[in-house]
């Protein structure tokens, strides 16, 4: 599984003994403003992974309780939800410190400059680079217990900047942490603590269920809504390679989306899987559409079964196929390739969406030529 | 990591942890078409079953299974590889306990997607840095054509790694991100008329044990191999690492590669693909400027999968030969026999033949071995089977089993409907206690139990105690028949089942006088201590012998004759029917 972002107010929760923010969501915003208090002033920033948020005026300085409401509904109206909300913290710019913590094969990588904040941009020759924590100019009570948290909470990445740093006292002002999905039933975070930085579609989130509930994997992103090719495609790298051909031949905004189901899905999870991804391929405005039902020669998935899936939802659409002039074009090997490959050679020749079906004696990525050509046809 | 010509000379056993049965099949499938003597897979452990039966070059052949590493290790006390095929969440657990119990063992593969990188990297500064080959976690493992298969590398039908040719050791080393398509790289060589000289796939994690830089590090160390082949992502910054491993001369072998992903590039965002690594979150993760790093260092840079198949094409080739193997045909038996045998020219049981078994004269060996199903180790073993046969023939015609059979030879039944009868009243009652006694004596010394407890634990629960008690005899009466097999006590070094009934007879006795260790009790805790003494039963073979009822064979047996005894007797005697007289029944209407 791969890294993923925590939201700044969890990775706060997590790396600072007594952490003193809120996190304010605009479906409970009555609730979490009263727990501010009157008399102080806060920071109020768009907690969604978003980067350099002062730049895009997503962050509000010296707000109250009483300004609050107005501060957030206002960044709110620009499409976030969720927001980190934090006393305000007075501090010379010449306090600030740059950090940043990656788990390496080796240990960790340490990235440290004496100056924050927008400054360690402007002068990237300031950061010094350790692999012993014990080196770096920080105190260490400070630096040891943010890696004994990223041990512990199975964190790949920490960025903090600005670290404000007052004799032996640390305080994180902004901090970036990327986890280890696949720590999660080990860690106290959980996947509401997830952002997303971009927007998920409907039928992602569907994929995105689909994978988090079987052993099997699945993933699937929108790329352009309105594409003409749409693929179906199995294995992690075969996918990519598949995907590669478009941009080859200087064709990838014509791709509707990337994806791919691998590791020995069933019937059933393979028929949901081709459904959301047809369904987002008839929604398509493209004028001619195709569809890549593609893979390399599997090592353990079984081609017949997998492409029984796919016919059953094929069959679901096949009236809108037609309709749309969609057609298929299949290059598949493995185990059960022949018999797999013959039942999708008929069926789509009964259905006349027939574009073409290959074995693994044809390059893997023909398909995509083949594709392109109906497309320009 | 082990070296390859290493593995060549000896490519080792395999522990297979986990449920994979098409997996296990294709690398036996794999060591049959390397024409391997046995199958690589020497245990399983996972699942409830003693064995599976797996397909061997044209027949079948019985893998053990064992419910955990420890239990592996006490039947198989050495094997060289793991193959773990557990979920992401044991995956590390079990690869540490592997290398607990089997010290010496070259390496592991782990199948496993999302092994949380902490564990990935712990396993690599404990072992990989210790010289243990870890491939994983992700992938498909490590194939040696013609020696050794370590995962699904390669495919799960034999009709593939037939036509991959890969029986035969070849020039060409296949290394990969990407556990399918390392597949399409090998069926891409084979078809160029290549062969391979190894296989690996480091897998598409962050942290793989072993990494692209340790995989080209022993595909230039191989003697075997001429050239590689390579397939990395997006992502990560590997490809800078062989760059330079290729630049300082320590890879000097010709590579060709390809590097998936530039379809990344086209999009404003970054793409997370179906590899845990394939993110580029920095201009140099992007698969345009690996490309280019491997391209400046000399490297055979593929820019599409055709052209890749083009320049393996051009690779030297070396001599191809094809595997005659056809397992088309086999299919899988519907039973399984360890027994006898019709062989030409006679029987065989029990690994003898029956001339074998008359001229060893002793009737008490042969039914040992019928019991033990394999030859009995100890003359001890022999002797106290002889011995409770001896003393268990029959005990009078009032007993139930023996009345039965009594009666139904009376009614003028045959000899199978009258032993029958006898037989089937064998039970928790009469005759069938002796199963139950060695499940007191087993289970007490299991739990290690003080006998006083053991005793007021039984009385509480207001249960009987198999093994004790008897209806005559009392501790100033003792039972002749027991004393005679006490004895068979003194020919055993240690005899813990024995000492322990002994020690709950002692608590008993007080209570009542007739509470003695009976007949039953002895045979049950007698046999246990000479199965474990004399024929080195481990404690789960004991356990399934009971379940099995395996102790109540020593009464069926002899016993058997004894109810022929009375069956033949009455046909001699020839009474009559018999009838309940009236004034045995005692009628009412409550």
């Amino acid at each position: 599984m791969a890294r993923v972002k925590l939201t700044e107010f969890r990775a706060k929760s997590l790396l600072v003994d007594g952490y003193n923010g809120y996190e304010l969501r605009e479906a409970y915003l009555k609730g979490d403003i009263a727990k501010l208090e009157a008399k102080q002033k806060y920071i109020v920033k768009v907690d969604e992974g978003v980067k350099k948020r002062g730049k895009k005026g997503l962050v509000r300085l010296n707000i109250t309780k009483q300004q609050m409401a107005k501060a957030v509904s206002e960044l709110a109206a620009r499409g976030y939800h969720r927001f980190i909300v934090e006393p305000m913290l007075a501090h010379d710019d010449n306090e600030e410190r740059y950090v940043s913590i990656e788990r390496v094969r080796d240990g960790f990588q340490i990235l440290y400059s004496g100056q924050g904040g927008v400054n360690v941009e402007e002068h990237p020759e300031t950061i010094k680079k350790y692999t012993d924590f014990k080196d770096v100019p920080l105190p260490e009570e400070f630096i040891t217990h943010l890696i004994e948290v990223m041990n512990q909470e199975h964190m790949s990445f920490l960025e903090i900047n600005p670290l404000v740093v007052r004799d032996d006292e640390c305080f994180v002002l902004d901090a970036a942490v990327l986890v280890d999905g696949a720590g999660d039933w080990k860690a106290s975070w959980t996947e509401d603590d997830i952002v997303e930085a971009r927007q998920t579609t409907k039928s992602e989130e569907t994929i995105t269920q689909l994978n988090n509930n079987s052993p099997a994997s699945f993933s699937f992103r929108v790329l352009n809504p309105n594409g003409s090719i749409w693929l179906l495609l199995s294995g992690g790298g075969a996918s990519i390679t598949i995907a590669d051909e478009a941009a080859n031949r200087n064709k990838a905004d014509l791709i509707g989306n990337y994806g791919e189901y691998s590791g020995g899905p069933t019937r059933e999870e393979t028929q949901i899987y081709t459904d959301t991804v047809l369904a987002q391929a008839l929604q398509s405005t493209a004028p001619r559409k195709a569809i890549v039902l593609a893979g390399g020669v599997a090592n353990f998935t079984d081609v017949k079964k997998t492409f029984a899936g796919v016919i059953d939802a094929l069959t679901k659409h096949i009236d809108a196929l037609k309709a749309a002039k969609i057609k298929v074009y299949v290059r598949r090997g493995g185990p059960k390739e022949k018999e797999g490959l013959a039942l999708m050679k008929e069926f789509l020749i009964a259905h006349d969406i027939y574009g073409s079906v290959h074995g693994s004696d044809i390059v893997l990525t023909t398909v995509v030529d083949e594709a392109l050509e109906y497309i320009d046809a | 990591m082990r070296s390859l010509d290493d593995i060549r000379k000896h490519p080792g056993t395999i522990l297979a942890v986990g449920s994979y049965r098409p997996g296990y099949q294709a690398i036996l499938d794999f060591d049959a078409l390397c024409n391997r003597d046995e199958p690589s897979i020497v245990g399983i452990v996972g699942g409830s079953k003693r064995f599976e039966k797996y397909f061997w070059k044209g027949g079948e052949v019985m893998i053990p299974c064992y419910r955990t590493i420890a239990e592996a290790k006490r039947a198989i006390p050495q094997v060289d590889w793991l193959l773990n095929i557990t979920s992401a969440r044991r995956a590390y657990d079990v690869t540490r306990e592997f290398f607990t119990t089997y010290p010496e063992a070259f390496g592991a593969h782990i199948f496993a997607e999302d092994v949380p990188e902490r564990e990935a990297l712990e396993l690599y500064r404990t072992y990989a840095k210790a010289g243990k080959t870890i491939i994983g976690p992700a992938g498909v493992g490590l194939i040696v054509p013609g020696f050794l298969k370590l995962g699904v590398v390669g495919g799960v039908d034999w009709r593939q790694l037939q036509a991959n040719r890969l029986h035969q050791s070849g020039s060409v080393a296949v290394l990969s991100a990407s556990g399918g398509m390392i597949n399409e790289l090998i069926t891409i060589v084979a078809a160029s008329g290549n062969s391979l000289s190894f296989a690996l796939c480091f897998g598409g994690d962050r942290f793989p044990v072993t990494s692209p830089r340790d995989a080209f590090l022993a595909a230039e160390a191989d003697s075997a191999t001429e050239s590689i082949v390579y397939y990395g992502e997006l992502g990560g910054v590997d490809e800078y690492e062989i760059a330079s491993l290729i630049k300082e001369g320590k890879v000097t072998k010709p590579v060709v590669a390809y590097v998936a992903g530039i379809i990344g590039e086209s999009f404003d965002t970054p793409v997370q693909f179906g590899h845990a690594k394939a993110l580029a979150n920095s201009l140099d993760e992007t698969a345009s400027a690996k490309r280019r790093a491997l391209a400046g260092v000399g490297v055979n840079v593929a820019q599409s999968i055709g052209d890749l198949t083009a320049a393996v094409k051009e690779l030297p080739n070396g001599d191809v030969e094809e595997s005659q193997a056809d397992f088309s045909t086999r299919r899988s038996t519907l039973f399984t026999s360890t027994i006898s045998a019709e062989t030409t020219g006679g029987y065989a049981f029990i690994g003898k033949t029956l001339p074998e078994w008359s001229s060893q004269g002793d009737i008490a060996a042969q039914i040992t071995a019928a019991l033990l199903g394999r030859q009995p180790k100890s003359v001890h073993t022999v002797d106290l089977v002889r011995e409770i046969f001896l003393l268990s023939v029959d005990h009078g015609p009032q007993v139930s089993g023996a009345l039965n059979t009594i009666i139904t030879a009376r009614a003028g039944k045959g000899v199978v409907d009258s032993l029958a009868a006898g037989l089937m009243t064998i039970g928790p009652r009469f005759g069938g206690a002796v199963s139950g006694a060695a499940r007191e004596w087993f289970d007490g010394v299991a739990t290690g139990v003080e006998p006083r407890s053991f005793v007021e634990e039984r009385a509480r629960a207001k249960r009987l105690i198999s093994g004790i008690g008897h209806k005559k005899y009392r501790l100033d009466l003792p039972d002749p028949r027991t004393e005679i097999l006490a004895r068979f006590a003194d020919k055993l070094s240690s005899h813990r089942y024995f000492d322990f009934a002994k020690g709950v007879e002692a608590i008993t006795v007080q209570k009542k006088g007739n509470l003695i260790l009976n007949v039953d009790g002895h045979i049950a805790a007698l046999m246990l201590d000479t199965l474990i003494e004399e024929e080195g039963y481990t404690q789960t073979e004991i356990d399934m012998l009971i379940n099995a009822d395996f102790f109540n064979t020593l009464f069926v047996i002899p016993r058997t004759v004894g109810f022929i005894a009375h069956y033949l007797d009455q046909k001699r005697l020839d009474e009559g029917l018999f009838r309940l007289p009236d004034d045995e029944i005692f009628l009412t209407d409550n």
